[in-house]
């Protein structure tokens, strides 16, 4: 699940991240607020999370900033609307690149690998060169 | 997935290896050329990438002086590999063989993709 401030660019890298992917990964993105200006928004962040757990829990990315604060604020339970609607999913932030880790983990869980596996697979783009 | 074995047979039963004698683990190789005009982008990593998560075996993708992990899709596409060159597989682990094989398979279907 990506959380950015522009709808855009969440929509854009839930795109790329498909075709590298491929069909066996479900991605959702949660960009800008819910007028579809820039910004971050809790209740979508909720809305793409449900839609994307199949059950077996849901890795979350974010660009930057506020984006990451609202998403980890969320996982922490601040929000009670939030936290209801997510009780009993496994929901983990990684701390990735945001393009990088996103590719990363989609194709890490296209592979069918744990939750577990694809935040490392994320985590583990830190540092990448770019060449 | 088969499960891994973790406990490597020790000396004391019947017809099992000394005591000390180093366990190798099985290492296969293969090189395989990349079809023409497919480098080694985001997608054809991607593939690559999820053939070898199937498997247990730690396999390496060389391309000239550069190597990666066939598991780490960043690592695949730093290695800039162009459509025509060859890339070597090494695999190290118990399905070693048949990851070796699968990867081949997979890198040699590339050209037949969309």
């Amino acid at each position: 699940m990506l959380v950015s401030h522009s709808v855009g660019l969440a929509r854009g890298l839930v795109e790329l991240a498909a075709q590298v992917a491929g069909p066996e990964v479900t991605l959702e993105a949660a960009g800008g607020d819910p007028d579809g200006g820039l910004g971050t928004s809790a209740e979508l962040i909720v809305q793409a999370i449900v839609r994307a757990d199949a059950g077996h829990g849901v890795v979350v990315l974010g660009d930057l900033g506020s984006a990451i604060l609202t998403a980890r604020e969320l996982l922490e339970g601040d929000d009670a609307d939030g936290a209801s609607a997510l009780a009993g999913r496994r929901v983990v932030l990684a701390d990735a690149p945001f393009v990088e880790g996103a590719l990363a983990a989609a194709v890490t869980a296209a592979a069918g690998c744990s939750l577990d596996e694809v935040v490392r697979a994320a985590e583990a783009t830190r540092g990448a060169s770019k060449f | 997935m088969a499960p891994a074995s973790s406990d490597p047979p020790r000396g004391g039963e019947p017809g099992a290896a000394a005591p000390g004698t180093p366990l190798t683990p099985e290492a296969h190789e293969a090189k395989v050329t990349l079809p023409a005009g497919v480098d080694l982008h985001a997608r054809p990593a991607g593939l690559l990438v999820k053939a070898a998560l199937r498997y247990q075996a730690r396999i390496t993708v060389s391309s000239g002086d550069r190597a990666a992990d066939a598991r780490s899709l960043l690592g695949l596409l730093g290695l800039s590999a162009r459509g025509g060159s060859t890339l070597h597989l090494r695999g190290e682990g118990e399905d070693a063989g048949a990851a070796v094989e699968a990867l081949t398979q997979t890198i040699a279907r590339l050209g037949s993709q969309d």
